[in-house]
């Protein structure tokens, strides 16, 4: 049984249910697609939810048939959610100090600090390289497409 | 007044700066294809931002020439390094790997970019010439043929995404009901916004795309990084192949070059599986089949015509009809809304010039391709030997920068990683963001035709039976949804049964 299927489905029935409850406060036209979709969103969940149930009948069943005997692999190595959950906490906390220490500080904390977590690049590499990251990012986007992002932190600039 | 716009859009491609960004977007891609993790759907995400401030021909060229380098590019690291760079490579890894390690990866990376460059010109062609044929029949649909079409576009897409068709249907239907966050436009009520202003113009589709194509790569790379280096195998003997190989291959070539357009007409599939469909095919017609999986060239050639051909198919429906056939095409569908452009039928007579640019580009990408694969082939190697944690990291910094650059807003950039990890949470329940994508750009055309429809039909639902196109969309809609599920081989059951009989 996939949990994160089943979650998902969980999320879907919810979601169709704001959507639903949202748009009864709406005119008629502008309800009645929002109240379509949610329906169509809720059932389709419900079938996924469903689905997925089924599966872990049919799993448990053929586990009580007889013990399942697991495959001859490659030993992988198991994945890292905990560097991948910290890492994505280091890129939300990025976007927040964006406009208060400058794009240049917050994104060498970023790197410097996600580079750190993940700790499979050398030294040398990740310092080359996102030197030459913020300096390509520097051309296009700041120079070129002239985007407006405050580059140095908010106390000094 | 049609073969005038044709030439405008040829006029369009031939400056040098839009040759500047066709010569950038090969490499780019072929840099992005080569490496495994990366995709081009991601790169094209990542590029989309930048081309906002670029004339749209320049822009159009350079995301279509990216889409082509990428598709070449994945050959790149199935060859080498055993692992396919991008999904519609994967088929190539069967004989690709096998020739390299028998010190014929020059030959291989060779056969590959010359395959790719006939497929893909092929279908470049087959673009120019069908689209037309198409655009003239959907000069006439109205609102009831558009909303049948949108309706169309995203069953066909959600039944035949990977995964089951529940899956497929549940993303794509999200994508419209998120599409409709905003200000109704009928009436200006403002739709689950819930007092917030950044959420009055609805959610950017650039964001979205950008947050569920390239965190969750971004994700899965640190994921899955535990160091262990990639050994590419090194290219010993000559790139170009000789004539008389290629003479051998062509009949192989121009099969799967047709394989690739064919499919590509199908939204919904993509270069994965037009590879494998033409490796099989290549297979069958092979008079001996036991050197197929052991670096029979063959074995290369097939699956790259294909996948490179299924770029120019791919967009005869998003061009003549506005839906876009894959995710890769519903991002240069994104580029031509950038620009005020509206998805449709209308792209190729209210939109001809831009549509004709975009179509040359593709054409000229193909050329391209050739000139640029034989001289950065080996230098792309060297791409391959990025570690995976910088490459995600790196791909997290661009897409912040990239979500902030559409419109200066932190709230985007957050919506972004929240669209982010909501991919990452798709990917991880086995459903494709595809869907979702398709639904976000169908969404707002879906709901206006419906609109217009129940106008035109006094709210009265028989209105969509009243046009005979309309219904046969529709009804090939509801097909392509019960193919998928089991009350389709419940009806079929009977007439296997006979046949297996006789």
């Amino acid at each position: 049984m996939n949990k994160n299927r089943l979650a998902l489905g969980l999320f879907g029935m919810a979601l169709a249910a704001t959507f639903f409850v949202n748009a009864q406060g709406y005119p008629e036209a502008a309800a009645q697609m929002p109240m379509i979709y949610s329906v169509m969103v809720g059932l389709l969940s419900l079938a996924m939810v469903c689905s997925e149930l089924r599966l872990r009948q049919v799993a448990s069943r053929r586990e009580a048939e007889g013990p399942v005997v697991p495959e001859e692999g490659e030993d992988r190595a198991s994945p890292r959610y905990a560097v991948t959950a910290a890492v994505f906490a280091l890129a939300v906390a990025y976007v927040a100090t964006i406009s208060t220490l400058g794009y240049l500080l917050s994104t060498t904390l970023f790197m410097a600090g996600a580079l750190v977590l993940i700790r499979t690049v050398s030294v040398r590499f990740s310092v080359i390289g996102s030197a030459v990251l913020m300096a390509v990012v520097c051309l296009v986007f700041i120079h070129f497409l002239g985007l407006a992002v405050p580059f140095l932190p908010s106390a000094i600039s | 007044m049609e073969s005038s716009i044709v030439m405008t859009g040829l006029a369009n491609v031939l400056t040098l700066t839009n040759f500047a960004a066709i010569f950038g977007g090969i490499l780019l891609g072929l840099f992005v294809g080569a490496m495994p993790g990366l995709s081009a759907t991601m790169a094209l995400a990542l590029l989309l931002p930048l081309t906002f401030n670029m004339d749209t021909g320049t822009g159009l060229s350079m995301l279509a020439s990216l889409y082509v380098g990428a598709s070449y590019g994945g050959s790149i690291a199935a060859i080498l390094l055993r692992t396919p760079g991008t999904p519609s490579a994967a088929a190539t890894v069967l004989d690709g790997f096998p020739m390299s390690q028998q010190g014929q990866a020059g030959k291989a990376l060779g056969i590959s970019l010359f395959a790719s460059f006939i497929g893909g010109t092929i279908s470049g062609i087959a673009l120019l010439l069908a689209a037309p044929l198409l655009g003239s029949i959907v000069v006439e649909f109205g609102p009831l043929e558009l909303f049948a079409i949108a309706v169309l576009g995203i069953t066909i897409i959600g039944s035949l995404a990977q995964g089951s068709v529940i899956n497929g249907l549940f993303s794509g239907l999200v994508g419209l009901l998120i599409s409709t966050v905003g200000m109704d436009l009928t009436t200006g009520t403002p739709r689950m916004a819930f007092g917030n202003i950044n959420l009055f113009s609805g959610i950017s589709f650039t964001v979205a795309l950008i947050g569920l194509f390239s965190i969750p790569q971004a994700l899965s790379l640190i994921e899955n990084s535990h160091g262990a280096a990639k050994v590419a195998s090194r290219i010993t003997d000559r790139l170009i192949p000789k004539f008389s190989e290629l003479k051998t291959l062509m009949p192989n070539i121009l099969r799967s070059s047709g394989i690739g357009v064919v499919v590509g007409l199908i939204p919904g599939t993509g270069g994965d599986t037009a590879s494998w469909f033409a490796y099989n095919e290549a297979k069958r017609f092979a008079k001996d089949k036991s050197r197929f999986g052991n670096g029979d060239p063959a074995g290369v050639a097939a699956p790259e015509a294909a996948n490179n051909a299924v770029v120019g198919g791919a967009l005869i429906p998003t061009i003549a009809l506005g839906i876009p056939g894959s995710s890769a095409t519903a991002i240069l569908l994104g580029a031509l809304m950038v620009q005020g452009i509206l998805p449709g039928p209308n792209l190729l007579t209210d939109y001809g010039d831009v549509t004709y640019t975009l179509i040359w580009a593709v054409i000229f990408a193909n050329v391209g391709l050739l000139g640029v694969g034989l001289m950065f082939t080996k230098a792309s190697v060297a791409v391959t030997r990025i570690p995976d944690g910088f490459i995600a990291c790196a791909i997290i910094a661009l897409c912040i920068i990239g979500a902030y650059a559409i419109n200066n807003s932190l709230f985007e950039v957050g919506l972004m990683l929240g669209f982010g990890l909501f991919g990452y949470w798709l990917a991880k329940a086995g459903v494709s963001p595809a869907p979702m994508v398709i639904g976000l750009i169908l969404g707002p055309v879906m709901e206006n035709a419906f609109h217009q429809s129940m106008l035109i039909g006094n709210d009265d639902f028989r209105i969509f039976l009243s046009s005979p196109i309309a219904v046969v969309l529709l009804c090939i809609a509801v097909f392509s949804v019960l193919q998928a599920t089991p009350v389709f081989r419940w009806l079929l059951a009977p007439i296997r049964r006979r046949t297996r009989a006789a």
